[in-house]
């Protein structure tokens, strides 16, 4: 089993229960109350995961005792994978509630520290969305005061969803696609009864308001590369008419992927997004107001995330921010484009079906692949590429930006980028190519294709292009081995079809 | 209606913090809703407890925040850190614990 620390100056065993339980592939273990600071000096153990809660009261106690505390936790992440650090913030510490510039001051110094840190595997988690998720018990003097557990059960429960979505998030299992109702979810109202005037969006209105801010939110994480699809039982025109044209839409079509706007099931509708963009549901978020709907999309989609909306539509923004879904650990060129990628993708698939022939199809295409050396300026998208594809991914090797450093410093290993346009737009870096060479022999390391471009015969230009570089420099190919995963059935089939 | 609570109504609210309290529990040490349960496990014992120090701290906030919540409980004296010095008679078991919460009412 994986090792994973906890570590805090308070009583954290509660903390410890809830990820064991939650995180059921790690064996945990934690340092003792008040051991946090000679824990990190003295610790010569190496970590898969640790988990250390820094609060404002190991501020002013590292700064008593002249204790470098950013440097001891970047000196801890040394023997650590992947290191969350959940920070200080202004609100988290019941013993040090008063207004003191000072004191605040220090954390924000801390924080920005932490954030900016040469250790590259520090993950720092801002809990302040979790307090006020928790509510007013959020920081217990009871739990406090019997038994040194600084926070509500609450506020832990949070923090583990999240702190578990961060490590999905990292292996490129966070939400992808959220497919959204209309009605009562991206307006207030019905549109089909109260008409485009008449819905409640924007103007001097309270709940109008309320959903031009949720409105967004979602364009901004449209914008960070999450895409957006609209499932929706309307008359297609009505509802068309209100997002195209009512004033205070934030959200326009050419932001969605996909529209289901008609009477059909749901579930056959999210379904049927699901296949059009080739997501898998777990990596899907469905937001409907409706119970019932939420419900059958739950129980015929089982692996799809349907959180339940709050009735108070006014708290859509701040439930909706409160969400652990969305962690992001790389943002490059390739997020900001993926919804008109997808589009443009659409379109492929609409050429396709009316082409004669495959050929035929890429041919009309114009499809052209490049494939070059691993540039500085590449790196964050390789790295992106290397953790969050599933289907096309021939190791399904996961990597930290060190680990990634190291394997790239070795002379024997290459990598190189592909990076793939068409006619219809350039979608940019989508796959990879590794490989060792020792002495005369070239093993295959990493062969990955973003999903996005599979079906245009890129796949075989990349295999090409390792048979080409064998050649040149009179190496043997070492026979192709598939690291089997339940989820890279396209690249098991594009190799044994290569056989 | 009455605002006095019947000692089945407090086993009803025990129930609940018991539900919640559960969550916190490893899957191997649950908590379960009997009256002669043995809440607080002591070494050398022949009665085994169910809970640890820190388990029975949880358990009696839990318990709290759902007395709190309820309006013919809110009110009542319940001292966790005078209770917790009462393991072996108060805290002894589910029973005497739902007695101790009924007598608190009696006494106001």
């Amino acid at each position: 089993m994986n090792k994973l620390c906890i570590l805090s100056n308070f009583n954290n065993d509660n903390l410890k229960i809830l990820v064991q339980k939650k995180l059921t592939t790690y064996s945990c273990s934690t340092n003792d109350y008040g051991s946090l600071f000679p824990f990190l000096v003295q610790a010569n153990s190496s970590y898969e995961l640790a988990i250390t809660w820094i609060t404002t009261n190991d501020l002013i106690l590292a700064e008593s005792l002249n204790f470098n505390l950013v440097l001891q936790l970047e000196m801890f992440s040394k023997n650590v994978k992947t290191h969350i650090v959940i920070l200080p913030t202004v609100n988290s510490n019941h013993l040090n509630q008063i207004q003191n510039r000072d004191l605040r001051s220090k954390i924000y110094q801390f924080n920005l520290e932490l954030f900016n840190s040469k250790e590259k595997n520090i993950v720092a988690l801002d809990p302040t969305s979790w307090f006020i998720s928790a509510g007013e018990n959020a920081f217990s003097e009871k739990h406090w005061y019997l038994s040194k557990s600084m926070f509500h059960p609450n506020v832990l429960k949070i923090a583990v969803e999240n702190i578990s979505w961060m490590l999905n998030a990292q292996q490129g299992k966070n939400i992808k696609l959220i497919i959204v109702d209309l009605d009562d979810t991206l307006w207030g109202g019905v549109v089909g009864d109260d008409g485009i005037n008449h819905i409640k969006l924007g103007g001097h209105d309270a709940i109008g308001e309320s959903f031009v801010d949720f409105q967004k939110q979602l364009k901004e994480l449209k914008d960070r590369g999450v895409l957006l699809a609209i499932c929706s039982k309307n008359t297609n025109e009505i509802a068309m008419d209100a997002i195209e044209n009512h004033p205070e839409m934030v959200l326009k079509k050419s932001d969605f992927v996909s529209t289901k706007i008609n009477w059909n099931d749901k579930a056959e509708n999210c379904l049927s997004i699901i296949n059009e963009v080739n997501i898998l549901p777990e990596n899907v978020l469905f937001l409907d107001d409706s119970m019932v709907e939420r419900e059958r999309v739950k129980s015929a989609i089982q692996t799809i995330h349907v959180p339940a909306l709050p009735e108070d539509k006014l708290s859509y923004t701040k439930w909706f921010q409160s969400l652990p879904y969305f962690y992001q650990f790389s943002f490059t060129e390739e997020d900001k484009k993926r919804t008109e990628s997808y589009l443009e993708e659409i379109e492929r698939k609409r050429i396709n079906a009316v082409s004669d022939s495959i050929e035929d199809f890429i041919t009309s295409l114009q499809v052209k692949v490049e494939i070059k050396k691993l540039e500085e300026i590449n790196k964050e998208r390789v790295i992106q590429l290397l953790n969050k594809t599933n289907q096309m991914n021939y190791a399904t090797r996961r990597l930290t930006n060190t680990e990634f450093d190291d394997w790239c410093s070795k002379n024997e290993n290459q990598l190189y980028t592909v990076h793939v346009s068409d006619k219809l737009g350039d979608s940019g870096l989508t796959g990879i190519v590794s490989f060792t060479v020792n002495n005369t022999k070239l093993t295959l390391v990493d062969f990955i294709l973003s999903c996005r471009v599979m079906g245009r015969k890129v796949e075989n230009e990349m295999i090409d292009f390792v048979k080409s570089f064998a050649k040149e420099n009179k190496l043997e190919v070492l026979p192709f081995q598939v690291f089997i995963t339940e989820k890279n059935k396209p690249i098991q089939d594009f190799f044994e079809r290569l056989k | 209606m009455s605002n006095k609570i019947t000692i089945e109504e407090i086993y009803k609210i025990i129930e609940s913090a018991i539900t919640e309290f559960n969550e916190m529990q490893d899957d191997e040490d649950q908590l379960v809703f009997e009256k002669k349960t043995v809440l607080f496990h002591r070494e050398g014992y022949t009665e085994k407890g169910s809970l640890d120090s820190l388990g029975l701290v949880n358990f009696l906030i839990t318990l709290d925040e759902y007395l709190d919540n309820d309006h013919r409980t809110v009110s009542m004296n319940f001292d966790i850190n005078k209770l917790l010095e009462e393991k072996e008679t108060t805290l002894k078991n589910i029973e005497s614990l739902a007695n101790y919460i009924l007598s608190l009412q009696k006494d106001e």
